[in-house]
């Protein structure tokens, strides 16, 4: 009986899957637990309960009753087109509902164990499907996969994914720089409630002390983001990376190409003005990119003080300097005097050293290409 | 309770939720499952569970996270010196009984919010508050206690749940929290209210104010937070400004805009917001114009 409305589920969280909601098992059962528990006169309350169920994030939560109409009354959804490969429903949500509860109050049934065993196998099935598909998709294809195609191939619907891997990266990196025990010859404190509790033991004699385990920290990362010209087209998704890690990692970012500003606050907020934010920002620049200028201005302006033996400084460009061919080698040894790592991202495959970065490569730990998706995934292991 | 009596019963304490907020609160509910509110500081977050807990007439428990918050604190700890002095009492009197003496007994046990929150006769409200602000650690912690509402203590062992509580967590999306906390919680996200729904708020909380200063205010605040300040006044922000013109006797919202900006200190809480709001822009704003539009020209750099 309530079949259709599990197929209903099942298909509707595969779509909220395709648009990057994390829904599974747990929450098919709550989505279906809650449409029984409502009652049938209420059930326009379906949407904001299986907003709350599906929801992870504020960005989930914007996008959902878009999603819902879309799913659900596509009729309702004036000047879009549908996609083809979607699953097409043959009932209105709310004819489905009120036939469950009908055919529930008719036969009284045990409806709750019985539909969500169906969900399980349903979903178990759609899972052999799609192993199944996933082995018939082994060989050639003619689709680029996405982490190999060059970042300025990418397309704008491309971009909303990147976000997400970018923030997987950013998680990686944090995981890997908190992993690392840093040596230290301070002794650690003295633990007093943990001895205490300890001494217990021993008839409250401290005989075995027990020492503070020292804390964790992030180390300080910066981001520099070239936004000049030459960059245009790859600004746009090393500014998503930048946010990712501020997000994630707390990091300050920065733009650059004449000059250099500051964006960290206007990354966290997920507002569709930090463009023009941006703009405003880099907005009278002029046009040319001085790294070495902006560079001098970030250690000596911007994160005076801040900048210490474990910081990270990540810089995104290309390399491509209208400053004094020697200027970049002195700021970024200004920056590696204060015991700060430099890594320099490229958004090539191959560093095409400038004159500039070749006489400043004893200052950077490292050139990491970042030209594509999987290059970017290669960061964790590379940062640090 | 059903969804209907979930908003009244809400507003006859003082908190005018959203239907949206209400559907949420009775599907934690029903499904017994903890309910993540996330947003912006000052939206209300943490007064709804303490509306929560006065509409059931249920206790409400506070857990504040904090950075290095752990477990003694937030879940249980033992009388460490109750138990020495016992050890002592042990050594020097003779002992009373023959019977061995347990140190590891429920009554050495100190009950933190966790613990006490699930070990109250009546279902209790527990509010965990500023999840965000704790360590990885604790939230991995709190996982167990979530979803089985038990707390393993090793020298005791699992202490199951005498009563379910009614779980809310909050955060200010300051950290990312785990996937694996999130998908133990319902989600709901807290935004700021609409101008109708907020001067209902303002008007339950500030009985003595009046209706033309009220919509006035609230109107003004909603354009303010179009503007692009680094700190949004939320509804906090709304009541103390509110009340403090109504206790400058101002029945009527005030049309002077040096006025205002004397007492927009209720509302702006960063130094750039201060600079950045003159008598000039108050006045753009009071004639319904944006302050801070800009037009910029770099190339490309959509992150919408």
């Amino acid at each position: 009986m309530e079949s259709t409305l599990i197929q209903g589920i099942a298909c509707f969280t595969a779509y909220l899957r395709d648009n990057g909601f994390r829904v599974g098992i747990s929450e098919q059962q709550a989505m279906l637990n809650s449409v029984m528990r409502l009652p049938v006169e209420q059930y326009r309350q379906i949407q904001p309960c299986w907003r709350a169920i599906v929801c992870g994030n504020k960005d989930h939560w914007r996008r959902y009753p878009e999603l819902f109409k879309l799913y659900w009354f596509p009729e309702q959804i004036r000047g879009t087109s549908r996609m083809s490969g979607t699953t097409r429903r043959s009932r209105k949500l709310s004819d489905i509902v009120e036939d469950m509860h009908a055919q529930m109050d008719a036969a009284n049934a045990k409806p709750v164990e019985s539909s969500l065993k169906g969900l399980k196998d349903e979903s178990a099935s759609g899972s052999e499907e799609a192993g199944d598909n996933d082995l018939a998709a082994g060989g050639a294809s003619a689709v680029d996969p996405l982490a190999k195609r060059d970042f300025g191939e990418w397309l704008q619907t491309d971009l909303q994914q990147l976000t997400l891997l970018a923030e997987e990266v950013a998680m990686k990196v944090r995981k890997r720089l908190l992993r690392r025990k840093q040596v230290t010859n301070k002794a650690h404190a003295l633990n007093l409630r943990g001895t205490l509790r300890k001494s217990v033991h021993f008839g409250g004699i401290p005989i075995s002390p027990v020492w503070q385990r020292p804390r964790k920290e992030l180390p300080n990362i910066f981001i520099l983001v070239d936004v000049s010209r030459s960059m245009e087209m790859y600004a746009q998704l090393f500014l998503r990376v930048a946010r990712a890690f501020c997000e994630v990692m707390q990091a300050r970012a920065f733009v650059f190409h004449t000059h250099l500003a500051e964006i960290t606050d206007m990354l966290k907020k997920r507002s569709g003005r930090v463009q023009e934010k941006i703009n405003a920002v880099t907005f009278g620049f002029g046009g040319g990119t001085r790294i070495a200028t902006s560079l001098n201005d970030f250690v000596s302006v911007h994160v005076k003080g801040a900048l210490a033996s474990k910081s990270i400084v990540l810089v995104l460009s290309d390399g491509y300097d209208t400053d004094p061919v020697e200027d970049l080698a002195q700021a970024l040894q200004l920056i590696a005097a204060k015991g700060a790592k430099i890594f320099w991202l490229h958004p090539s495959e191959r560093t095409h050293f400038s004159t500039s970065l070749e006489l400043a490569s004893p200052f950077i730990k490292r050139f990491i290409p970042a030209h594509n998706l999987e290059s970017l995934q290669r960061l964790p292991e590379l940062v640090y | 309770m059903d969804i209907r009596a979930i908003t009244a019963g809400l507003k006859k304490v003082g908190y005018i939720p959203d239907e949206s907020l209400s559907t949420a609160l009775w599907l934690s509910t029903a499904l017994g499952r903890p309910l993540l509110l996330e947003g912006d500081a000052g939206v209300g977050k943490t007064s709804i569970a303490a509306a929560l807990a006065k509409m059931h007439g249920r206790q409400l428990i506070r857990l504040q996270c904090y950075e290095g918050l752990d477990l003694q604190q937030a879940a249980y700890e033992w009388n460490y010196s109750r138990q020495l002095l016992e050890i002592r009492l042990h050594e020097i009197a003779p002992v009373h009984d023959s019977k061995e003496f347990d140190l590891f007994d429920r009554s050495y046990l100190l009950q933190r919010p966790l613990l006490q929150a699930i070990s109250t006769e009546q279902p209790s409200v527990l509010l965990i508050d500023e999840i965000d602000r704790s360590d990885e650690a604790f939230e991995a912690y709190l996982l167990e206690v979530l979803a089985d509402f038990q707390i393993s203590i090793p020298e005791l062992g699992t202490v199951r749940a005498t009563s379910i509580p009614q779980v809310i967590l909050t955060s200010n999306g300051t950290r990312e929290l785990s996937d694996a906390l999130r998908r133990r919680c319902l989600y709901h996200f807290v935004d700021y209210p609409d101008i109708a729904r907020e001067i209902e708020i303002v008007k339950n909380n500030l009985p003595g104010a009046t209706t033309q200063l009220i919509e006035s205010a609230v109107t003004f605040i909603h354009k303010l937070r179009n503007e692009d300040l680094q700190k949004i006044p939320g509804i906090a922000e709304t009541l103390d400004w509110i009340s403090a013109l109504h206790q400058l006797n101002r029945s009527i919202f005030p049309d002077d805009p040096e006025l205002i900006l004397k007492t927009m200190s209720c509302l702006l809480k960063t130094k750039s917001d201060h600079w950045q709001m003159s008598a000039k822009n108050v006045t753009k704003l009071l004639a319904g114009e944006r302050v801070g539009e800009t037009k910029g020209v770099a190339a490309g750099l959509s992150l919408a």
